[in-house]
């Protein structure tokens, strides 16, 4: 339980070969068999470009351009592409932020499961009666007929469903949910997130929840791990980080969560934007937008131990001002 | 209700459409012959027809129905083409029926070979380019796409006989055309270098369709999620990203149709092939009105049909466009 399954080092994505830019910035980021994580951040942090990453996933002009993705002793970052191309979907599957262009609009929902399986040497009459059983266990109704639809036949939920369905068709050890709700109506949400929630109990793989809205995965993780500008700033158990935020942008996106009657407090929307992966920001990413700012800052901050977790910040919370 | 839901289907808008197309063709031909200085009268008798009587002359519009209102003689031509009598060639005597049954399935042949010469060299040379964007091999296969479109069809085919003929002493074109049911080997031996011809000048632009068709889909969604779930390449490269850029080839595929008939009038007659596009060049060699006439609807015809398969052919590819 212990052992860790995912030991993310140093981390880093840049596009471009010739001026690369750097989008994400050293990440670190380890988790234990069977842990669910939630990273969080505002829209364009580096959340997806981390995920894609450590499955190997992006694309061009997007590239790893430093540090390790340890999965089971093995760096995933050096793998070469046949090998890496064995543990996708069968050791580490993602579900994706889009339903509607996540499948192919010309195969069959059923085939594109079953498909998961074949590539890794199910043969195709265990493949058809385990599609089945999956359809069946995401909640899409009457598998034997619905297999043959296409995927515009289905709403963004059910069309979510057949992803979840196609991620965790082998049991992977690590799945990937990179805001698998954030296409969807409010209430087909709550399905979606209980249905992963539920399936990563049964089969106990360690999961990554990616949003950007801390209150959806509040319930879901054990340990939040929060992203700005491409920098992990704070990496603590949930209960710690709700109580006690380390970091002044961690603190903020508390702020602004919608309070229990589901009203956000309009004062506590963070003013500005995150920094482009252009933009060049001296020191801490964070600095332009701080309430707490001050001089030191002007250096970048190391994410260092904190209380139960770490964060990357030069000012203490009891240093902080109103 | 039921007739207005009937008639809002696509398929059946298509049905119409392609319809209204026919009758359009059908005008558009008769009118272009009645446009063409000299009538049937003066085709059919040559000079001779200055020497007429006005009397004799009367008699003959009589006998053509030339003395109709044209709109009169439009359906009653109209109405012999819908019943199969497409004329006669006055000096074979045979009539333009038969010979088109005869020549088209020819031409078929010959459009049907060349678009698999055309399809497996476009998309194969488009799979090339496109798995290394921008390399030595990438700009190999542009460059020769670029030639295929930049060689007319005259020219390709006349270096390629004389090549065969002269160099290789390979020359099946020179015997007497042999039917596919006839003898097949010979036959396709003698429609091996027209399609190649036919082919090579489709193939340029089914490539460059193809080529960015498959650069565009490679990014999208979709195929990362294959690629997520373990896809090994050469699946990928077929079952995702060729699938995905279907549509488009289709596309180009289906609007290279009426190069290709234009093509097989040339290519028919440098490699006496007696297809349909021959039957046209002859009939105006020999000024056979009714033969040319009846050949270029029957063309017309041919193309607004294949138009139409295009279309229906979406219904199976595109899965979404089946559903409407
Ligand atoms: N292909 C690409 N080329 C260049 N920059 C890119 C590319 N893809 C993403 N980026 C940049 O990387 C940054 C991080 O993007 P990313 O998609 O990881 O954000 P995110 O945290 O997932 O946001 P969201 O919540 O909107 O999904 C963004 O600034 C984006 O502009
Ligand atoms: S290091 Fe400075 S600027 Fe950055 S978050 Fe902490 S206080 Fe704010
Ligand atoms: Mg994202």
């Amino acid at each position: 339980m212990n052992s860790p399954v995912l030991e993310v080092h140093d981390l880093a994505v840049a596009a471009g070969r010739k001026h690369p830019v750097e989008i994400v910035h050293g990440i670190d980021l380890t988790l234990r068999a069977g842990e669910t994580v939630g990273v969080v951040g505002e829209s364009g942090s580096g959340k997806s470009v981390t995920m894609l990453a450590l499955m190997r996933l992006l694309g061009e002009p997007l590239h790893i351009s430093r540090g390790h993705v340890r999965f089971r002793g093995q760096d995933l970052a050096a793998l070469r592409e046949p090998e890496m191309r064995s543990l996708r979907g069968r050791e580490i599957a993602m579900v994706y932020q889009d339903p509607m262009t996540s499948l192919n609009p010309f195969m069959r929902v059923g085939d594109q499961v079953t498909e998961a399986l074949l590539v890794h040497g199910v043969d195709e009459g265990k493949a058809t009666a385990r599609c089945l059983e999956l359809f069946a266990r995401v909640g899409i109704p009457d598998p034997a007929r619905t297999v043959r639809a296409y995927p515009h036949e289905f709403s963004g939920g059910m069309r979510q469903r057949v992803v979840i369905a196609m991620a965790l068709a082998l049991r992977p050890a690590l799945l990937i949910a990179d805001e698998p709700t954030t296409a969807l109506d409010v209430t087909i949400q709550q399905q979606i997130l209980g249905l992963v929630a539920e399936l990563q109990q049964e089969m106990g793989m360690a999961t990554i929840w990616v949003t950007h809205d801390l209150g959806v995965v509040a319930r879901l993780v054990e340990r939040v791990v929060v992203m700005y500008g491409g920098h992990v700033v704070e990496d603590a158990p949930v209960a710690q980080l709700f109580a006690a935020p380390q970091h002044p942008y961690t603190e903020r996106l508390l702020a602004s969560l919608p309070n229990p009657t589901g009203e956000r407090a309009p004062l506590a929307q963070i003013p500005g934007r995150p920094p482009l992966p252009s933009e060049h920001v001296e020191g801490c990413a964070f600095r332009p937008r701080c309430p707490q700012a001050r001089d030191v800052c002007a250096m970048p901050p190391p994410l260092v131990d904190r209380a139960a977790g770490r964060a990357a910040c030069w000012v203490p919370p009891h240093e902080w001002s109103a | 209700m039921i007739l207005r839901g009937t008639l809002g289907h696509p398929l059946v808008r298509r049905l119409l459409e392609a319809l209204f197309t026919l009758a359009g063709v059908a005008v558009l031909v008769f009118v272009m012959l009645r446009a063409i200085p000299g009538d049937q009268i003066t085709a059919t008798l040559g000079t001779e027809a200055a020497a007429l009587t006005p009397a004799q002359r009367a008699a003959l519009e009589t006998y053509y129905g030339l003395d109709q209102p044209l709109v009169v003689q439009f359906w009653t031509w109209l109405g012999s083409v819908l019943t199969g009598n497409l004329g006669a060639s006055e000096r074979s005597g045979r009539s333009v029926l038969e010979m088109t049954a005869n020549s088209l399935p020819i031409t078929l042949e010959l459009a049907v070979l060349s678009l698999v010469v055309g399809l497996v060299l476009g998309v194969g040379a488009a799979m090339l380019s496109a798995s290394r964007p921008d390399s030595a091999r990438d700009a190999a296969g542009q460059a020769v796409a670029l030639a295929g479109l930049s060689v007319p069809a005259f020219l390709l085919g006349s270096a390629l006989l004389a090549v065969a003929a002269r160099f290789l002493g390979y020359n099946p074109n020179a015997e007497q055309f042999a039917p596919l049911v006839a003898d097949p080997a010979l036959n396709l031996q003698q429609m091996l270098m027209p399609a190649l011809v036919l082919g090579f000048g489709l193939a340029a632009p089914i490539m460059r369709t193809a080529r960015s068709a498959l650069l565009e889909t490679r990014t999208l969604d979709f195929v990362r999620t294959a690629r997520g779930k373990g896809v090994p390449p050469r699946r990928l490269q077929v079952r995702h990203v060729l699938r995905g850029a279907l549509v488009p080839i289709l596309t180009m595929t289906g609007l290279q149709f009426g190069y290709l008939l234009g093509g097989a009038v040339v290519v028919e007659q440098i490699f006496s092939v007696p297809g349909i596009g021959r039957q046209v060049l002859i009939g105006i060699q020999q000024k056979e009105y009714a033969v040319v006439q009846s050949t270029v609807l029957v063309i017309a015809v041919t193309f607004v049909l294949v138009n139409l398969a295009t279309d229906l052919l979406y219904r199976v590819v595109d899965p979404r466009v089946r559903a409407t």
